[in-house]
């Protein structure tokens, strides 16, 4: 493209731009609706949950909560509860009107059939006296938190129903009580004892008051910016290419001396102008709500706020800011019409807010790699800023990653109004695509469904929940009749696309060298993935339960875990799904995205990374033999080592650093011996 | 009526529109890829944040002074925590903390060194704008809570009370709900809004495409000039209509549970919280007839706003403002404990989302749902006759007339009433 | 540069891409050439490539192969000179719905680079001469389809260009209209401009085209004014002069 390298004409893209402004606060219908709207409804979603808020204090603090007494120890219980009740407490908490001081008002009724009375929510609560040996045989199930050990004392049981408000909330008024009262009891009886005195502790945080709110708010700075500038954009946006592409008013401008350039760069300053509008004027308006007092900002927020501070976020949003509309021209320059950039919106907008979410992330700090990903990196910046915390060269890389990132996604909508067929429109018509081009093409969509279906369908039919049910549904039903069904309706030749041929003989030489190398590195692999992406402990012993149940016979496992996986997941993603991947992106990236298509297929995040390196192993095992066939001896091994191990209590702890390194080694050389028998 | 004219045409609109990719893609392909998809992806947050926060150990420091202490000893022997002795050098620890290189400082205070340590002032520094360091400040004064419990039952020991004198009584909560009932309380707290929210997003595209879009097309005038009555043609589109409307808050919410048990379920299983995502079968009819009359109103009111444009993109800013009026009244009643009341079962919309919130956990209140029915009936009642004093306006049937819903409201409507 | 004529394609080649198809050769290595103060019509039927010639002229597409120039600028290598001598005008190259006339002339005259200081004058003299004074300030999307078509050829003109491209412009219109827009194009040959026009339309090519060139499947088959080509092939009425050439072409 010859014109890309022009310097942009400032006056012309601001002629441009002014007229493209007049004519959108013109329309004076989506200028109500896309500013006028959220000016309205954000203060009203704030009031809605203030209301709801305090709605539902109200209601607890004026609901009496009836309960029943029973047990062998009732009298003791009606006692007990008597003195609690008495005590002078605030149940409500914060939210307690001044009238009641926020005591909630308990009311004993008589009750046959307590347990039935709570289930059918005739009462709210059962409270049940349990004598000595009752209470050893009841156990402390959900027992208060404080209660470490386990002592001889009658006990009082609370029966409740957690889905009902009244019912818990009625609960948790009675334990605190309850609990209070022993409290108030050991203290009588050491009375030259207090438990005050003992261990006070003062603490003393390094962060203002302001910084510790700012915090707060820093979570969701991003992601308020992110969707003001992605909704109040869009409508903008989707009408300044697709909606001139259907009115024709867009050719119009390409005949005209301006280059395609200057009309992006005219439209992407629109659709900032635009958006940056839409979130200020809705700064201000929760300003004026602020100041009339209708709702707060997190105490001394103001505080926190320096001009230094107000100008790197400002340098840090911008970019955002960009990239979102770039994002959305980009949008609507790939769509053929006005509807179409609409279909296309919705999801890329949720997909913009999931790394604007990144800053909800506990302890997630900018110091890491996340500083590479755009808009994540400006949300975690952006609270560490607000923390007091100004790492400067870590803002320097965010700063220059937005940049690159906003640029990019310019760039990219530049290069969409040079693409042909959507200025000619309709030159290429998929009614007409072969086949085989046709199946490169629907692969993503195709592969998404049986990810879904695998992800899905088991845990929803209890007969397949099992391990034995979900390896034949998913591997040998969808994964096995999925490449059925893709090799019939697309006509997939066998030895091409599948690569279902006989390999070389050396080719399994090198799997039997690879397969024991790789499941060592593979090793490697999961702990490394583990340093990004730390497995919780439970999940862990839950998820190798799952997948090594310790129920099944050896050879069951075999067969299940390590025999269909080994033949079917080969066919499905070295199949047929590398197949339609090379044929549009080529043969490296083909593998690349493959591995990691058969990584996300594994569901699980701790298995994403382990299972993609395999899953780039067998593909370029594969691609280089030209057969698929070593791939499924590999796969079947690979998955069979753990089994045989462990059943044989052979798995090692960890391996050594040697280990590794002739790991490696034997799978160089299994590698040679692919390329010796790789397929001219 | 001539119902095998509305028959034929209802049939010509549903096949038109099952080819048309952004109804099918939109309604029908990203609810079954969006909902399994981001549910995954909010799990795998979540897990990832779970995973994280376990492996992080709360770096502490102490003055050599706490070393001596049950302080001290209580936390090293917590796994959570790390502890080494410094000196108290202040600067270079507070600095050190503020970069996040410790993330808490405990020390005795000077002042009354002559007391035992357990009546000796903790001071404990950290950072309470870093979430690490938030936690081991935590973590300090739970371990200085259970140390106390401790003393105070060492004491009581000295003083001769025993055990259950001291133990008194123990409280214990047993929750009667089962993991299925938890599983339909949460449900009712989400379903409702998504439900009523898919209905009015699902009739938006069809609504504002039957009438703005024909206009646009010029298929309008096409389907005019048959010999099919008007009478025919808009009744055969409000139903197609209302299919599409009904038919995507089903399927939603179908696409929704399916995900929520498959995905959910098991990770709360995994933490220990049973929940269960099931809805009593008895639920089903009294949710579709509610999504229906819900889909009957919504249509109606779209497709009246939006037949006054000329484009399909006007035609959506005119019935856009009936989207956000549609889920409004949501945010009122999203709270836990509402029940459908005699007065609630009144108000438009909010009725029926609580006639779904109590189907979905099994509860039927029949005369409050007749009440809740018959609301909407006379809803969906009211919007079809002004369309048909609309429709009475020739220039508005065949797309002559230039103006809004409201403009048209005041012009003919109103004043026409007050002569 | 001034003894080249105004408008040149010189093996002028256009392949369009298709996955299933192969190529497509839209515009097949084509010649011609327009001079100052001539109409010079492309004739053919639809899908001919009339109307990808012209849009590889106005730049809007890039040729694959060849060379193409206006008043001396190449379409590849000074795209943004080549539009700024150019007004492009078709049926689908609508205007702007919410702008008035007068702000629409005065924008296409500033995006075209016309100098600033003399707009005024300009939008003024194309506001008399398109008799659009009564409507100059009424928003585009309220004007009836005959004024809008005046408007949207003085936007075509608004930076007086020397070189006006016609992609089928009476394609949609009624008789009058038509007429009117035949008259319009007649005299801006007059004022020395070189105009290109592509139409499907015979009767309409006979009447106002000095020279026509027949195109078919990218082709030109012929090139030469209407007597040039009633004496190749012996044939009066434009009409079977095409079919005859068309004939020929499949033979």
């Amino acid at each position: 493209m010859t014109e890309g390298a022009a310097r942009l004409r400032w006056p012309l893209v601001a002629t441009l731009f002014r007229c493209e402004l007049r004519m959108t606060l013109r329309d004076r219908r989506t200028v109500l609706l896309s500013v006028l709207l959220p000016l309205l409804v954000m203060p009203l979603i704030f009031f809605a949950s203030s209301y709801v808020e305090s709605a539902r204090a109200a209601r607890l603090e004026a609901t009496v909560y009836r309960y029943a007494l029973g047990g062998t120890e009732e009298a003791w219980a009606r006692q007990l509860v008597k003195d609690a009740l008495a005590l002078e407490l605030d149940d409500a908490g914060e939210g307690s009107s001044q009238s009641s001081q926020g005591a909630y008002h308990f009311e004993e009724v008589a009750s046959e059939t307590p347990r039935d009375d709570v289930r059918e929510q005739r009462i709210h609560l059962f409270v049940e006296g349990l004598g000595r040996e009752e209470a050893r045989e009841h156990g402390s199930e959900e027992a208060d938190e404080s209660e470490t050990d386990e002592v001889d004392a009658p006990q009082v049981n609370l029966v409740f129903r957690a889905d009902r408000d009244g019912s818990r909330e009625g609960m948790r008024a009675l334990r605190r009580r309850l609990v209070a009262l022993r409290h108030e009891r050991r203290q009588e009886m050491l009375p030259s004892f207090s438990e005050e005195d003992l261990y006070p502790v003062e603490a003393e945080s390094l962060a203002s008051r302001s910084q510790e709110s700012g915090v707060q708010l820093g979570r969701f700075l991003v992601l308020f910016l992110v969707m003001l500038v992605m909704s109040g954009g869009s409508v903008v946006a989707t009408d300044s290419i697709a909606g001139e592409k259907e009115r024709g008013s867009l050719e119009t401008l390409l005949t005209t001396a301006c280059t395609r350039l200057e009309i992006v760069a005219a439209k992407l300053l629109l659709a900032l102008a635009f958006a940056l509008f839409i979130a200020v004027s809705q700064v201000v308006n929760l300003a004026v709500y602020v100041g009339f007092d209708l709702f707060d900002l997190p105490e001394g927020f103001l505080g926190a706020v320096t001009p230094a501070v107000a100008l790197t976020l400002l340098l840090l949003l911008v970019p955002v800011a960009c990239l979102a509309a770039g994002v959305l021209l980009l949008i609507s320059g790939r769509a053929k019409g006005y509807k179409e950039a609409q279909l296309y919106f919705f999801p890329a907008y949720l997909l913009s807010l999931l790394p604007a979410l990144a800053a909800v992330l506990p302890s997630l700090r900018l110091r890491s790699a996340i500083v590479l990903v755009p808009i994540a990196n400006v949300s975690v910046a952006v609270r560490e800023i607000l923390a007091g915390n100004f790492d400067l060269p870590m803002l320097a890389v965010t700063f220059l990653v937005s940049c690159a990132a906003a640029g990019l996604a310019a760039w990219a909508a530049v290069k969409t109004l040079d693409s042909e067929h959507l200025v000619v429109g309709g030159a290429v018509q998929e009614r007409a695509l072969g086949p085989a081009a046709l199946f490169a093409r629907r692969v993503p969509v195709i592969y998404a469904l049986m990810w879904v279906l695998i992800l899905i369908v088991p845990m929803n039919i209890d007969a397949l929940s099992s391990l034995r049910g979900q390896v034949l549904f998913n591997v040998v039903l969808v994964f096995g009749g999925g490449t059925l069904l893709m090799a019939w309706r697309y006509r997939l030749p066998r030895a091409e696309a599948l690569s279902l041929r006989m390999p070389h003989p050396l080719a399994w030489l090198g799997v039997l060298l690879g397969a024991p190398s790789a499941f060592v590195l593979g090793v490697g692999v999961f702990h490394l993935s583990n340093q990004v992406f730390p497995a919780p402990e439970r999940m862990l012993e839950s998820m190798s339960q799952m997948i090594l149940p310790e129920e099944l016979p050896t050879w069951q496992l075999l067969v299940f875990v390590a025999l269909l996986p080994g033949i079917f997941e080969e066919l499905v993603f070295r199949g047929a799904l590398l197949h339609g991947l090379r044929t549009r992106w080529g043969t490296w990236r083909g593998i690349l995205v493959s591995a990691a298509i058969f990584g996300v297929f594994h569901v699980s995040l701790f298995r994403l990374l382990p299972t993609a390196y395999l899953g780039l192993l067998f593909g370029a095992a594969a691609v280089l033999t030209g057969s698929i066939l070593p791939g499924m001896l590999w796969h079947a091994l690979n998955n069979s080592l753990p089994i045989l191990l462990t059943r044989f209590d052979l798995m090692p702890e960890s391996f050594l650093p040697w280990h590794y390194g002739v790991a490696s080694l034997g799978l160089v050389s299994a590698f040679g011996f692919f390329w010796a028998a790789r397929r001219r | 009526m001539k119902w095998r004219e509305i028959g034929i045409l209802y049939r010509m609109e549903l096949r038109s529109a099952l080819r048309e990719r952004s109804i099918v893609v939109g309604s029908i392909l990203i609810p079954l890829l969006l909902y399994p998809l981001l549910m995954w992806g909010i799990m795998s947050g979540l897990t990832f944040v779970m995973g994280q926060s376990e492996s992080q150990v709360s770096r502490i420091a102490s003055s050599a002074d706490v070393e001596s202490t049950r302080v001290f000893e209580a936390l090293e022997s917590d796994e959570r925590v790390s502890v080494e002795i410094l000196l108290p050098s202040h600067l270079d620890i507070r600095s050190r903390i503020r970069s996040g290189e410790l993330d808490a400082w405990i020390e005795l205070m000077p002042a009354a060194a002559e007391l035992s340590p357990e009546f000796r002032k903790y001071h404990v520094v950290y950072d309470g704008s870093k979430d690490r360091s938030a936690v081991a400040e935590t973590r300090i004064v739970e371990s200085l809570d259970s140390l106390r419990t401790e003393r105070m039952e060492d004491e009581a020991k000295r003083a001769g009370l025993g055990e259950e004198v001291w133990q008194q009584y123990s409280v214990a909560s047993e929750n009667l709900a089962s993991s299925r009932q938890m599983g339909q309380f949460i449900m009712g707290l989400i379903v409702p809004m998504f439900l009523i929210i898919m209905v009015s997003a699902g009739a938006m595209y069809p609504a504002v495409d039957a009438t703005a879009g024909e206009r646009e097309r010029g298929t309008w005038e096409t389907l005019v000039s048959t010999a099919a009555s008007p009478g025919s043609i808009i009744t055969a589109k409000y139903l197609y209509v209302t299919t599409l409307s009904c038919a995507a808050g089903l399927l939603n919410l179908f696409a929704m549970l399916v995900s929520m048990r498959a995905i959910f379920a098991p990770m709360l299983a995994s933490t220990g919280k049973n929940m269960e995502f099931k809805i009593p079968l008895a639920s089903i009819p009294v949710i579709a007839a509610g999504a229906l009359l819900l889909a009957l109103f919504i249509s109606a009111g779209m497709m009246l706003l939006a037949s006054f444009a000329r484009t399909f993109k006007e035609g959506q800013s005119m019935a856009a403002p009936l989207y956000v009026v549609s889920f409004l009244p949501m945010l009122f009643i999203n709270s836990p404990g509402i029940v459908l009341t005699p007065k609630l079962a009144l108000v438009p919309i909010v009725n029926i989302a609580l006639v779904f919130r109590e189907a979905i956990s099994g509860t039927f209140q029949w005369p409050l749902i007749a009440v809740a029915v018959a609301v909407e009936l006379v809803l969906v009642a009211a919007v079809l006759l002004l369309a048909q004093r609309v429709l009475r306006f020739e220039d508005v049937l065949i797309g002559s007339y230039s103006g809004s819903f409201f403009r048209f409201l005041k012009e003919r409507i109103i004043r026409r009433s007050q002569t | 540069m001034s003894v080249e004529a105004p408008v040149v394609a010189r093996g002028l080649l256009k392949v369009f891409h298709d996955e299933s198809r192969g190529e497509l050769r839209a515009v097949d290595e084509i010649d011609f050439e327009c001079h100052r103060g001539e109409i010079f019509g492309l004739l053919g039927a639809n899908g001919a490539g009339k109307t990808t010639t012209l849009r590889l002229l106005s730049t809007v597409l890039k040729p694959s192969g060849g060379h193409a120039s206006v008043m001396g600028y190449d379409v590849l290598e000074s795209s943004g000179e080549v539009r700024a001598h150019l007004g492009f005008y078709s049926a689908s190259t609508a205007l702007y719905p919410r702008l008035t006339a007068r702000e629409t002339l005065e924008f296409f005259a500033r995006i075209n680079g016309y100098p600033e200081a003399e707009i005024e004058n300009r939008v003024r003299s194309l506001v008399d001469r398109f008799g659009i004074e009564e409507f100059v300030d009424v928003r585009v999307d309220k004007l009836s389809s005959g004024m809008k078509q005046r408007v949207s050829l003085a936007r075509t003109v608004a930076h007086d260009p020397p070189v006006l491209i016609f992609d089928e412009p009476t394609v949609a219109l009624d008789v009058m209209a038509a007429i009117e827009m035949q008259d319009v194009i007649r005299e801006f040959r007059e004022e020395g401009k070189t105009i290109l026009f592509s139409t499907h339309v015979m009767s309409e090519a006979e009447k106002i085209c000095d020279r026509i060139a027949i195109i078919h499947r990218g082709r030109i088959l012929a090139c030469d004014t209407l007597n040039g080509l009633r004496e190749e092939t012996g044939k009066h009425y434009l009409e079977d002069i095409f079919l005859e050439f068309m004939r020929e072409s499949h033979d």
